[in-house]
């Protein structure tokens, strides 16, 4: 089995169709509702090494989460790339400047999740 | 309110995003119109509201469909079986956050820019929306041979509200699909 990856969505059918893409392509892959549940996930799962995150989610949004993990030494090596509706420039630099490694527009093609993916997991 | 032009660029635009997502989504929607001839649906369907506010401007989308026409949106192979409520229900709030999405990346050319809430989705019989006194409000409907989804943008806008041209800023948010990373 290949790198592990953390899923985070709010919306069951895309972490399900995320996951389901990179699945196939070898990664293992665990999920998580929204970013207060995605710490908890990265503290149970010690082996993470990227995590596909939404931007807006209840009770922790995508950003608010991307600061907790810049914030914690156990988990500020952890690659995080967003995968969301949100398309302003400055939310994106928001992202960057926090850390994030990419953004991915929905709907998502496979094939450049999954090279990205690839990428970000071979980096690491 | 804004004027009549602002809101019916808007609807255009609601159009323009809708068209796109059902063209570029795995929906299983084919041959569709997009219209205004919108009848409640009697039968058991299912609704998913989503809220926005920006600066002169709030309100919410609110897209709906007989529960059996909504299961058809559900990608093939998806789920063993006939989808369940939970995963039709999910399946329309997500259809809420990519349209809406779409439109709030439109509209952030013209100046407007917009917060989303988190969709809020639920399914019953002879649901009926009301909509407040100083809203402004329309209803489309994307109608295909299995069915139709309607479409309602409800919104109040303050007295200064602006939207401006839209295609003065064409680089103004990134493009659905596409991938950046750094």
């Amino acid at each position: 089995m290949g790198a592990k990856v953390l899923v985070v969505d709010d919306s069951m059918m895309i972490r399900t169709q995320v996951s389901k893409a990179l699945a196939g392509a070898g990664f293992a892959v665990v999920q998580a509702g929204d970013g207060s549940e995605a710490l908890k996930k990265l503290d149970a799962e010690k082996d993470v090494s990227l995590v596909v995150c939404d931007v807006n989610m209840p009770t922790m949004n995508g950003i608010e989460f991307l600061e907790s993990v810049r914030a914690s030494e156990a988990h500020a090596a952890i690659s995080v790339v967003m995968l969301t509706t949100e398309g302003q420039h400055d939310l994106v630099q928001r992202a960057k400047s926090l850390g994030a490694k990419g953004w991915i527009m929905k709907p998502f093609k496979p094939d450049l999740l999954i090279a990205a993916a690839k990428k970000l997991t071979a980096a690491a | 309110m804004p004027s009549e032009s602002a809101f019916e660029r808007i609807q255009d635009e609601l159009q323009n995003a809708a068209t796109a997502l059902v063209e570029e989504g795995d929906y299983g929607i084919a041959g569709f119109v997009w219209g205004d001839a919108f009848e409640p649906p009697e039968d058991t369907s299912v609704f998913a509201v989503l809220g926005f506010s920006g600066d002169a401007v709030k309100g919410a989308i609110v897209i709906g469909a007989e529960r059996a026409v909504a299961a058809k949106l559900v990608p093939e192979g998806f789920c063993d079986g006939e989808p369940t409520d939970d995963i039709v229900c999910d399946q329309m709030g997500e259809i809420a956050n990519q349209l809406l999405g779409r439109l709030k990346n439109r509209l952030l050319a013209g100046g407007v820019v917009l917060s989303l809430a988190t969709p809020t989705t639920a399914i019953g019989r002879r649901v009926r929306f009301t909509l407040g006194a100083e809203a402004s409000s329309r209803t489309h409907v994307i109608a295909w041979d299995d069915g139709q989804v309607f479409v309602r943008f409800d919104a109040v806008f303050a007295p200064e509200f602006e939207l401006g041209d839209l295609d003065s800023a064409p680089e103004a948010a990134m493009t659905e699909g596409d991938m950046m990373l750094f």
